[in-house]
């Protein structure tokens, strides 16, 4: 009976190695293919280069430049990969896009009606890469299909929101609002000042993640012009958004009226005080010195890290922490104090 | 029950354990598959760019562990100053080393001392004296009192100004855009992974010039080569295949990137075992059970750090004893969680995974070898069992090599030359005929030197990866 086994096993080994061995000769072929493709792209692109530059610089496209092989069409998707990083006028931007669109627009449109995600997922990233506005519209249309992931789907709106599509504050308050404050947050952040503000106006009606990624925006703007925004606010909200609110007035680094915000020093939470401690550093109000002084002794570290930082914004900062070290008794006040004496270099 | 029954019994008793183990090998080898598959030739560097200019991107604090490393810790570190990752800050920690590790770092990036506040988040030994890098702000070194690597660690752990951390071995050389990679997951993630892993690979063969990567290659020494389809088998299957459905206990010491709020209230890398990497990853499995969090734990194909291995029989035998010592010690430390139905998979899966095929499949396979020589003298049915045996373990060892090698080449493809797939191939195939009885019989030897209670696990030797 154990023949039998032997028997069973040798056969599958055999099977087995066979499969194997018709693989590694698959992949060998497809090696040797792949290096001669890369061989020939990498030519070409040597020789592509100083005519793409070219067109790219003045407008003019040249016939030469021409994209009706898969090798062509390669070696120009990286030569244009590597100028999309490199170059920063807007007019040259503009030429490339325009480039890239007569050149491989057909090419991205076919391929992302593909039924390989990668497939798909590639022609995103070069349509966001080269700028596409041209393919908006086959795009939009990625979100209307069934069976798209939702990397796809994050894709697309990055790029409708990097094409400034007018359509955003409805699809994010309405379709897709269940997304989390960094998605929505990475896809506004590519959206122009006309654009974020209609967020901005239409703040109320967003779900709660929206809105926190509007506050960390508008921090990350520091813009006056949100002020008068981000201060209603905060003095509209509790709880999560009030922090927020209050991290985007400290990042702006100015309130109209800084007396109504140090209650805050006594606040419970931990992430307020150490945020108003910021805001008064910021402000640079004499008047807060005290607080700041006393928060050295705060049981949290990052308060009394931050509180320090804020008092050293201040002209007469060191000396006033030296005079923390030389009096108080509070052993983490005198740490800090130290601490921020002794900051040789600049630390982010 | 006569000898005969006993030693048939006994020969069954291998084979249905192999069977076992090849049948969990193929499910976890074909969860790797569609993995890969599903992001085949997805222009990944096109996909990390999005984060190259987020200034949102998480700031990571890089913790160097060096003891004794005067010879390639500037290297070492040069490699680290130019990844491309928008904040960082690196920590050396000089464990206490007794040669010029400290004074070359002080004399080479122009170090002065600070005084830091350093908040006691997890338990180190003291710290004598904090440096900072006058031309580079973002390097410091902490010098404290020999405490062994998970002791610096935690030193590291405590001073870190950052919200990720990422320990690093003082010898390992970085890709690039390796914390892109490793990064990603966990701001895709919403930081719902908070820990994550990279794949590592082997710089010995490969060109190294100061802290970079120039030409990737095999080296020559056929115990690397076998080392190398190790690491690449247990990297793209093992791994993979666990970390699609957070089974993952292991991510390698080596380059690992984890959120400090959870390192710090698991309480940081544990002092007293040799497998620290190991056990932490499950104390924090551990922990978001207790605390029924829905967090995750990732494992990342692609990023790849690179790191020398031992050349010689003498280091890499050491080198396996202790592995599996640690690995038992982490297994141990736990136990509890091992069929436990308050840990879900882990303790159903992963746990029974490595007690049963990690730590006591050697003393099964090392029977299995046994029995096959000795057979070869007794002959009649134990013969037949023999071969048996032996072809199991072909399946077991070589085989799936063989498909890991072909796995890599299909989807990552790192090594350029066919010559060198080849060579790959080629040599996984002999695996079970004499590499994997080698490594089995040191991981017995480690469970012996365990029995018999010795401790320390001699020093390993290193010649330096980067010219």
């Amino acid at each position: 009976m154990i023949r039998d086994e032997i028997q069973f096993l040798v056969t599958a080994f055999t099977v087995l190695s066979a499969i194997l061995i018709v693989m590694l000769f698959y992949l060998i072929g497809r090696k040797a293919a792949e290096n001669r493709l890369r061989k020939r792209v990498e030519g070409l692109k040597r020789s592509m280069n100083e005519k793409m530059l070219h067109s790219i610089l003045t407008g003019d496209f040249l016939r030469s430049l021409q994209t009706d092989t898969k090798v062509k069409k390669l070696a120009m998707e990286e030569l244009l990969s590597h100028y999309a990083e490199l170059l920063e006028g807007t007019e040259e931007k503009v030429n490339l896009n325009r480039l890239a669109e007569s050149r491989l627009g057909s090419h991205y449109r076919k391929n992302l009606r593909s039924l390989k995600w990668s497939t798909r997922m590639n022609a995103l990233f070069h349509i966001e890469a080269f700028r596409m506005d041209g393919l908006k519209d086959e795009v939009f249309r990625m979100l209307e299909r069934r069976r798209v992931t939702k990397e796809e789907k994050l894709r697309t709106l990055t790029i409708l929101s990097q094409f400034q599509s007018r359509e955003m504050f409805e699809l994010l308050t309405v379709k897709y609002c269940g997304l989390s404050y960094l998605e929505f947050r990475n896809i506004l952040s590519r959206l122009d000042s006309g654009g974020f503000d209609l967020f901005v106006l239409g703040y109320h009606s967003c779900p709660l993640e929206l809105k926190f990624a509007i506050l960390d925006l508008v921090g990350m703007k520091k813009d006056l012009k949100y002020l008068s925004f981000a201060e209603s606010v905060f003095s509209a909200s509790s709880g999560e958004e009030r922090v927020r609110a209050l991290k985007a007035l400290s990042s702006i680094g100015h309130v109209r009226k800084l007396e109504r915000y140090l209650p805050l020093f006594e606040s419970g939470n931990w992430q307020e005080r150490m945020l108003t401690a910021r805001l008064a550093g910021a402000m640079k109000a004499e008047a807060v010195l005290p607080n700041l002084v006393k928060l050295l002794q705060d049981p949290s570290w990052w308060v009394r890290s931050q509180a320090g930082q804020a008092i050293t914004m201040f002209p007469q900062g060191k000396n006033i922490l030296q005079g923390v070290m030389d009096e108080t008794s509070d052993t983490f006040a005198r740490d800090m104090a130290w601490e921020w004496i002794n900051k040789g270099v600049n630390q982010s | 029950m006569n000898l005969q029954d006993i030693s048939i019994f006994f020969a069954w008793f291998i084979m249905v354990y192999m069977i076992i183990v090849i049948s969990f090998y193929s499910v976890v080898m074909l969860i790797s598959v569609i993995q890969l598959r599903k992001e085949y030739k997805l222009d990944r560097e096109k996909s990390y760019n999005d984060y190259t200019e987020d200034i949102y991107t998480k700031p990571v604090s890089i913790i160097v562990p060096a003891f004794n490393e005067e010879a390639g810790i500037v290297h070492s570190i040069r490699s680290l100053l130019s990844i491309n990752y928008p904040v960082f800050e690196i920590v050396v920690v000089n464990d206490g080393s007794s040669d010029r590790t400290m004074e070359r770092l002080i004399e080479h990036y122009d170090m002065k001392e600070i005084q830091k506040v350093i908040r006691k988040q997890v338990e180190s030994n003291p710290i004598k004296k904090v440096y900072q890098s006058q031309v580079l702000p973002s390097l410091f070194l902490i010098d404290k009192d020999n405490g062994g690597k998970a002791d610096a660690l935690n030193a590291g752990l405590n001073f870190s100004h950052y919200p990720y951390v990422c320990s690093l071995d003082g010898d390992s050389v970085l890709e690039r855009d390796a914390f892109l990679k490793v990064m990603k997951p966990i701001i895709d993630s919403n930081e719902e992974v908070i820990a994550s892993g990279g794949s590592i690979r082997i710089a010995n063969g490969c060109e190294i010039r100061n802290g970079e990567v120039l030409k990737i290659g095999l080296a020559k020494n056929p115990l690397v080569i076998m080392q190398v389809i190790e690491y690449l088998r247990a990297f793209l299957m093992g791994r993979i295949g666990l970390s699609r459905h957070n089974l993952l206990l292991i991510i390698s010491g080596a380059f690992g990137v984890f959120s400090k709020q959870w390192v710090v209230q698991a309480g940081g890398y544990r002092r007293d075992t040799v497998g620290e990497d190991m056990e932490l990853v499950v104390r924090i499995h551990r922990l978001l059970k207790e605390t029924r969090t829905k967090k995750r734990i990732v494992y990342v194909p692609d990023p790849v750090c690179w790191t020398e291995v031992p050349e010689s029989m003498k280091y890499l035998r050491r080198q396996r004893r202790r592995w599996h010592r640690g690995l038992f010690e982490s297994l141990w430390i736990h136990r509890k969680l091992t069929f436990n139905p308050k840990y879900g998979p882990i303790g159903f899966i992963s746990f029974p995974y490595f007690w049963i095929v990690e730590f006591l499949g050697p003393i099964v396979e090392l029977s299995g070898y046994f029995y096959i020589v000795i057979s070869l003298f007794a002959g009649g049915i134990y013969l037949e069992f023999a071969i048996l045996i032996f072809l199991l373990s072909c399946l077991y060892g070589s085989l799936f090599s063989a498909f890991a090698i072909l796995l890599e080449e299909w989807s990552l493809r790192k090594y350029p030359r066919i010559s060198d797939l080849l060579k790959l191939f080629f040599y996984s195939l002999t695996e079970t005929i004499w590499y994997r009885p080698l490594t089995v019989f040191w991981r017995c030897q480690g469970i012996w030197q365990m029995l018999r209670g010795e401790t320390g696990w001699g020093e390993m030797k290193r010649k330096g990866v980067s010219e």
